[in-house]
């Protein structure tokens, strides 16, 4: 027999006791850090009133003249009025609210300065605000072919689930796969500025050129899960295949599944696929990457390293941390991971778990340490 | 009321109406002005509910505390652009801890080295649960574990924190119809695969699937 459909209302209620409880027992020994907090608003908070108080000082002359040339170009042009945008077929948009595209249909909003953004198939979208200067687009889930008039002074964004893509002024066709969370975005003309998880710093895309980044998605596990995209989209890691110029008689009803181009070893490990993550490593050069990867990430590598049953690789990026951050707190948690990958050899294990202690005799893993010194005690 | 006040008079005291703190009233325009005092009573007003939120989604993170401090200070940094009332504060900061717990997840993913429930947590749940319970409640955490992000999400709010679909809705800044999706595609897997681990499935089946 299996367990009833509505016995998750109840499993939700049986799991949020065992959370109370365990919130309380956190709590109790973690009372809310409420000066702590309070230094740090006024550190990162003050800071940033006092470089605009700075500034403003300086600057009011400056302001006063702004002022007056903005208003000149107000008037001098058609006056600074939001832009407006039309639902093809239904008639005026307003802003915030959802814009849905049914299976089998296009669905083009038409911006009063000439740009476009078309929904695919089985799209959803809205318009979060409108500016003078262009608009803010929320890609909920699907597609969207996008087209904005180049010009001056333009403020054209698209978010594409937790990703940020500031247009430059260009045509390209952006997706976000909300269920497996994949990001994709192919440019056909321009230049735009992608931000979001993944990337460490905003990445660039021209004409030409697209990007792809595979986000968390379930892990597979053994026995077959239908709904988790079968391992064959992979073999495409590698290909570079040419940005797509999609007519409209190539829109299919069903959403586009992303397709995987050249996956790094980053990607790869956000799927949970670490052996090919691994593999992607060495392809790039493992050596190469020990030497030149920044702390965190070097944490991320001795990771896949480890979950890909490869602990020596893992112990080697673990003390190439240490070695080019010692002093850091990577370095520290580093010492943590390399007591962590000796659990066969306690010694080896008490003696790293002494360094973390060492070196972070408060820090966050401090009472794991000491518990796992405990366990491996002779 | 005369005599009243003739009484607390008489004996040296001030009769005061209850009236409504009007400090409490303008927290929102307090907060936009960057006080300091404001903002610690925003802080001890909604640090329990945060707590619980990111707890919900994320179990005993072993960076709760500054998780817990990051969501405040991202909602101070937003706050000017808060548009709300005082009634609406509340859920806009739920939803600024949300969102600091997804990103949580998505990172805790690409780590994977700390699951929803990591051995070390499990201890920390266990202080009066039944083993088999306590067993039990770490595997559906698990379960959730290998969720999407969003699924997870809205998996949690609806059936953990038991609210409405369309306060989920709103809290994940997503239509209505995507939370529908969602909890479907989230309830259908986590039944799949509650099913495959046999005492989990017992444990439902004998604590949740016969009440009736």
């Amino acid at each position: 027999m299996n367990p009833k459909d509505d016995s998750l209302p109840a499993l939700g209620q049986a799991i949020a006791a065992a959370q109370d409880e365990g919130l309380r027992h956190w709590q109790s020994r973690h009372p809310p850090a409420r000066a702590e907090f309070l230094m740090r608003a006024t550190a990162t908070l003050g800071q940033r009133r006092r470089r605009w108080r700075r500034r403003f000082q300086w600057g009011v002359p400056l302001l006063v003249i702004a002022t007056v040339i903005m208003v000149w170009v107000a008037v001098g042009r058609d006056g600074p009025r939001p832009l407006s945008f039309e639902i093809e077929g239904q008639g005026p948009g307003a802003p915030q609210a959802w814009i849905a595209a049914p299976a089998g249909e296009l669905v083009p909003l038409e911006f009063s300065d000439g740009s476009r953004v078309v929904l695919e198939p089985r799209s959803r979208a809205r318009v979060l605000q409108l500016r003078a200067n262009g608009a803010r687009v929320a890609l909920e889930d699907g597609a969207a072919e996008v087209n904005v008039e180049p010009r001056d002074g333009n403020w054209w964004i698209v978010d594409a689930g937790p990703y940020r893509v500031e247009v430059l002024g260009t045509a390209f066709r952006v997706g976000w796969n909300a269920d497996d969370e994949v990001f994709s975005l192919a440019l056909q003309h321009g230049r735009v500025r992608v931000l979001g998880p993944e990337l460490a710093e905003p990445r660039f895309v021209s004409s030409g050129e697209r990007l792809d980044i595979g986000a968390s998605r379930v892990a597979p596990v053994a026995g077959a899960d239908d709904e988790i995209r079968p391992k064959a989209a992979l073999e495409d890691v590698g290909v570079v295949e040419p940005p797509d110029s999609p007519s409209r008689a190539d829109l299919a009803e069903e959403r586009r599944p992303s397709r995987f181009v050249r996956r790094g070893w980053k990607a790869l490990a956000e799927d949970g696929a670490f052996e090919e993550a691994l593999n992607a490593a060495d392809a790039a050069g493992f050596d190469r990457l020990c030497k030149t990867l920044g702390a965190d990430e070097l944490i991320a590598l001795a990771d896949v390293a480890r979950y890909a049953h490869a602990p020596s690789k893992a112990r080697r990026v673990l003390l190439e941390l240490r070695r080019r951050f010692s002093g850091r707190d990577e370095a520290a948690m580093a010492a943590f991971d390399l007591g962590r990958l000796s659990t066969s050899n306690c010694r080896e294990a008490r003696r790293w778990f002494g360094v973390y202690l060492k070196e972070r005799p408060r820090g966050r893993m401090a009472p794991l340490a000491r518990r796992r010194i405990e366990e491996c005690s002779p | 009321m005369g005599r009243v006040r003739r009484y607390f008079r008489a004996h040296g005291m001030a009769l005061t109406r209850t009236r409504r703190d009007p400090d409490r009233a303008s927290l929102i325009a307090r907060l936009k002005r960057g006080e300091r005092k404001a903002q610690g009573e925003f802080f001890d007003a909604y640090v329990g509910m945060v707590e619980r939120v990111l707890f919900r989604l994320l179990g005993p993170d072993v960076e709760l505390s500054d998780m817990v401090q990051d969501v405040f200070i991202q909602a101070l940094r937003s706050v000017r652009s808060f548009r709300g009332d005082e009634g609406g504060l509340e859920s806009w900061l739920r939803s600024v801890a949300i969102r600091t717990a997804l990103k949580r997840v998505r990172w805790r993913k690409a780590r994977s080295w700390l699951g929803h429930a990591s051995p070390d947590a499990v201890l920390e749940l266990s202080a009066t649960s039944d083993p088999v319970t306590q067993t039990a409640l770490a595997r559906a955490f698990e379960v959730l574990d290998r969720l999407p992000s969003g699924e997870r999400a809205v998996f949690v709010l609806r059936f953990v924190e038991g609210m409405q679909l369309q306060e989920v809705a709103q809290a994940c800044a997503i239509s209505l119809a995507t939370v529908k999706r969602r909890i479907d595609r989230a309830r259908s897997r986590f039944q799949r695969w509650a099913q495959q681990d046999a005492l989990l499935a017992e444990w439902m089946r004998a604590r949740l699937g016969d009440e009736s």
